[in-house]
């Protein structure tokens, strides 16, 4: 068995870098299959078609808002590596809101921060909780215990709420999950990043990473090697409803007020970008920073989108039109 | 006389691969050629160029004297070749009937099922093969594993096939099984089909074949008349060395504890009142034919399918009905290889290290956090040592030979450092050389005081590896036998219910 490593050794020479360069690449390509190009000639247009795309300001506008889809984003991967998916996640973060934010008009002061994120964050995941026990027990289809799910969440959103947005939210709570930041870096960032090193972490060097792929890639299989595929399951659901519920009481503060719509698309897009990112719609395959990739193409292409005035219709048509060349694309890298 | 077959020249590379630098086979009509060589030799991919499934980057085929460059495995079916696969190619939720008309129903002229008609065909096709034991209406995930092999043959021969090609038949069947198979075949031959005949039981070859072709490193080594040849030159030309596959089991130690002990144990598909005892130390086999249950025992055990009355001890803790499941078993010291690789065995998906590792996680990590470095090193230990043929330790499974992945299974024993290993077809697919290799690792664990069992349908391969046997008939354990006291035939006889009165078990 010979060893490859090597290409990547520090104080490499010219050829060697271009070598390891290419290589990088036909990694991606492999790993993520048409994004790379997709998002090669998305810039491409839009440094052309509109002038502000390439811009200092326009980029702290495109990372602010990918943070929130980001996480959603890796939340959906990690059901989606465990063979099902989260149609609950927009109503999850529609919940979310309401809850964090009536707690935190309820209480004032930093207490009242803090216990409003802590019951937002509960709040999301317990719904992912909920996902996960139902389909972790009785093993049914995640199609439809999350799409019920999503019925159940935003039905008790909009009763909650009447219906209207709850408005009022202290301006500290803002100030420290929008607009505050930490060592120069906004907070929103700094939260985005930890959880991607979090996310890391726990896919490729803890044993709850190797079981989720297990348990995507043949659960039968991975039943018969001793691998806890309910237990890996139910956690799963329910590490994405927290990090959806953390990703919606980030939004809570940057909107500024309790939404019970405010997960709107989510679900469909998060998939979408999953997909783009190579994360396999039949499980066990797919990398963490494929989806992240992902998620930063479809806000990308949504800020160049709006720049260059198309509808937010027409978006809708265009993410639904990339989600299926996703998934075609997907069949079509993985078929035998 | 015109081959039936005439393939030359054939070229396949896969990223980082040459699966075929020279493939030839040539078939004449009445024929049955054995086509041998070791694991990743190229032997499936050679089938699966022949069959159309996968273009082959040089080369040319002729067929029935024709050039012959089928485009997809539609076209070769049309032109009457065909394949049962080494992977079963079966649709789980359908019934036999409808598995056997799969995309080429029989129907009516408005486009209505003739589903009489198929029904009629397929039960006097089981009828005719003597596949006795398998109803036509016979869902597939209700059979067996040599049951759905049987089922694929019958796919193969439902209409007489000018070619038949068939991938490692024999690799999931007890001799009964086989026998069978033999005869079908030699019909077929008899009537004019060409026959290629993929084996790694080399004694089939002097039984079944007409000529071999051996193949080495993806490439044509030799075509040989079958009576012309010994086992032995074979294995030599397919491997370039001299392999012996004589291997005894360590010796017993007096007094060695009881690792595995079941007593009264029944299941709900036929299984009674088993009893059966492995000491630390001790290599104990398991056989019977094809129904008698042993198929069972593995699953049992290892908590899969549910216990219905009786006990098992194992470890010193003792388990009853509903208290066996496969994750409580792996944590505390038991492995089970299952005899269905794809289905139950890899994950298809994922590279090889992780397949090796699944099982050993918990001993690789602190705290849930992985030791990946030791992770690779010992993967990369057993990738060597087993032989298996892969580009690294990155690889998808999936794109690894059949036996390889076998040998991966295995290897993923290795890593758990378990007490009790349950084996089913531990060397199912897997070549003469690895075989061996596999034996002497099996040896290994119980000199290092581990309690193996082997469930297996190889009597031979139980002949040669254990220290004691357990002959399976109508779910009951009916004899027991030392390994060094026991004829092949007595064996045999046994799985048919016939026993002295002093070996009754
Ligand atoms: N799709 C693929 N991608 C990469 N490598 C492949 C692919 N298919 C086969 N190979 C490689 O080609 C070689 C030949 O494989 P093949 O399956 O033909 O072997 P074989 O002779 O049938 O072995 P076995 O006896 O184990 O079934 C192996 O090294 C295998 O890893
Ligand atoms: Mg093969």
């Amino acid at each position: 068995m010979k060893s490859t490593v090597g290409t990547s050794a520090a104080g490499s020479s010219e050829p060697r870098t271009i070598q390891g360069v290419t290589k990088a690449g036909i990694l991606v390509f492999r790993k993520t299959g048409a994004l790379l190009p997709l998002f090669l000639i998305m810039l491409l247009y839009f440094s052309f078609a509109t002038e502000f795309f390439f811009t200092e300001r326009n980029f702290g506008t495109v990372t602010t808002q990918a943070v929130y889809f980001t996480i959603i984003v890796i939340a959906q991967a990690i059901v989606m590596i465990s063979g099902g998916f989260d149609l609950s996640v927009g109503s999850n973060v529609s919940l979310t809101s309401i809850i964090t934010a009536m707690v935190v008009v309820t209480f004032s002061g930093p207490g009242g921060i803090l216990l409003a994120v802590a019951l937002g964050l509960l709040t999301g995941a317990l719904v992912g909780a909920a996902n996960g026990l139902i389909i972790a027990i009785f093993r049914v289809s995640p199609l439809i215990v999350t799409l019920a799910m999503a019925s159940v969440v935003s039905g008790i959103a909009l009763i909650i709420t009447g219906g209207g947005p709850i408005f009022n939210l202290p301006l500290e709570f803002r100030q420290a999950l929008y607009t505050g930041s930490v060592l120069g870096m906004p907070s929103p960032w700094l939260v985005a990043l930890i959880i991607i090193a979090v996310a890391y972490v726990v896919l490729y060097w803890h044993r709850f990473g190797r079981n989720l792929y297990a348990v995507g890639g043949n659960p039968q299989s991975a039943h018969i090697a001793g691998v806890p595929v309910r237990w890996t399951l139910f956690l799963a659901y329910t590490v994405a409803g927290l990090l959806v519920g953390l990703a919606a009481v980030l939004l809570t503060a940057r909107v500024g007020s309790g939404e019970p719509n405010l997960g709107g698309q989510l679900a469909l897009q998060s998939i979408a970008a999953a997909v783009l990112g190579g994360i396999s719609l039949r499980g066990g395959q797919g990398v963490l920073w494929g989806a992240i990739l992902g998620a930063i193409f479809l806000i990308m292409l949504r800020n160049g989108l709006d720049l260059s005035g198309v509808s937010s219709y027409m978006q809708m048509v265009i993410t639904g039109m990339l989600l299926v060349l996703a998934v075609v694309v997907d069949r079509y890298m993985n078929r035998n | 006389m015109t081959p039936i077959l005439k393939a030359s020249g054939i070229q396949k590379s896969f990223p980082g691969v040459v699966a075929l630098a020279n493939g030839e086979l040539s078939v004449n009509p009445g024929e049955v050629h054995g086509l041998v060589g070791e694991n990743g030799a190229g032997k499936s991919t050679l089938v699966s160029v022949i069959c159309g499934a996968t273009p082959p980057d040089a080369g040319s085929i002729e067929y029935l004297g024709e050039p012959f460059a089928p485009r997809s495995p539609r076209e070769a079916y049309n032109a009457g070749i065909r394949v049962v696969f080494q992977h079963l190619s079966l649709i789980p939720f359908l019934t036999v009937t409808e598995n056997l008309y799969v995309g080429r129903e029989l129907s009516g002229g408005l486009g209505f099922l003739n589903r009489g008609a198929m029904r009629k065909r397929v039960d006097a096709t089981l009828q005719e093969l003597g596949f006795a034991h398998i109803g036509g209406q016979d869902r597939i995930i209700h059979l067996s594993t040599s049951q759905r092999f049987l089922v694929e043959v019958a796919k193969a021969v439902l209409y007489a096939p000018k070619l038949l090609i068939m991938d490692e038949p024999t690799a999931a069947l007890n001799d009964a099984e086989t026998e069978l198979l033999f005869s079908i075949t030699r019909k077929l031959r008899d009537e004019g089909s060409g026959i290629v005949w993929i084996t790694h039981r080399l004694e089939e070859l002097a039984q079944i074949t007409d000529r071999i072709t051996v193949m080495r490193d993806g490439a044509w080594v030799e075509t040989v008349d079958s009576a012309d040849v010994t086992r032995d030159a074979i294995i030599s030309s397919m491997t370039g060395r001299k392999i012996t596959a004589e291997a005894l089991p360590p010796p017993l130690k007096a007094g060695a504890p009881v690792y595995l002990r079941t007593s009264g144990v029944s299941s709900d598909d036929g299984l009674h009142d088993l009893g059966i005892e492995v000491h630390s130390g001790e290599v104990v086999g398991i056989g019977g034919l094809a129904g008698s249950g042993i198929e069972e025992v593995g699953r049992l055990l290892f908590g899969v399918t549910p216990l219905r009355a009786g006990t098992v001890e194992i470890l010193g803790r003792t388990y009853r009905r509903g208290q066996l499941s496969p994750g409580k078993l792996s944590r505390s010291g038991v492995f089970y290889l299952p005899g269905d690789r794809m289905g139950e065995g890899i994950f298809d998906v994922r590279p090889v290290l992780e397949n090796t590792s699944v099982s050993a996680l918990p001993q690789l990590s602190n705290f849930g956090f992985l030791r990946r470095g030791e992770e690779r090193s010992s993967v990369r230990g057993f990738i060597e040592r087993l032989g298996i043929k892969t580009r690294s330790a990155g690889q998808v499974i999936d794109k690894l030979s059949g036996g390889n992945q076998q040998k991966v299974l295995f290897a993923r024993g290795m890593l758990t450092k378990a007490d009790v290993f349950i084996l089913e077809e531990p060397t199912q697919g897997v070549d003469v050389g690895a075989k061996a290799d596999i034996y002497k690792v099996i040896h290994e664990l119980a000199e290092n005081g581990a309690a193996v069992l082997v469930i297996s349908t190889d009597t031979r391969e139980l002949l040669t590896i254990c220290h004691r046997l357990l002959a399976v008939h109508d779910g009951r354990v009916i004899a027991s036998f030392n390994a060094d006291e026991v004829t092949e035939d007595r064996l045999v006889s046994a799985y048919f219910g016939q026993i002295d009165e002093r070996e009754t078990a």
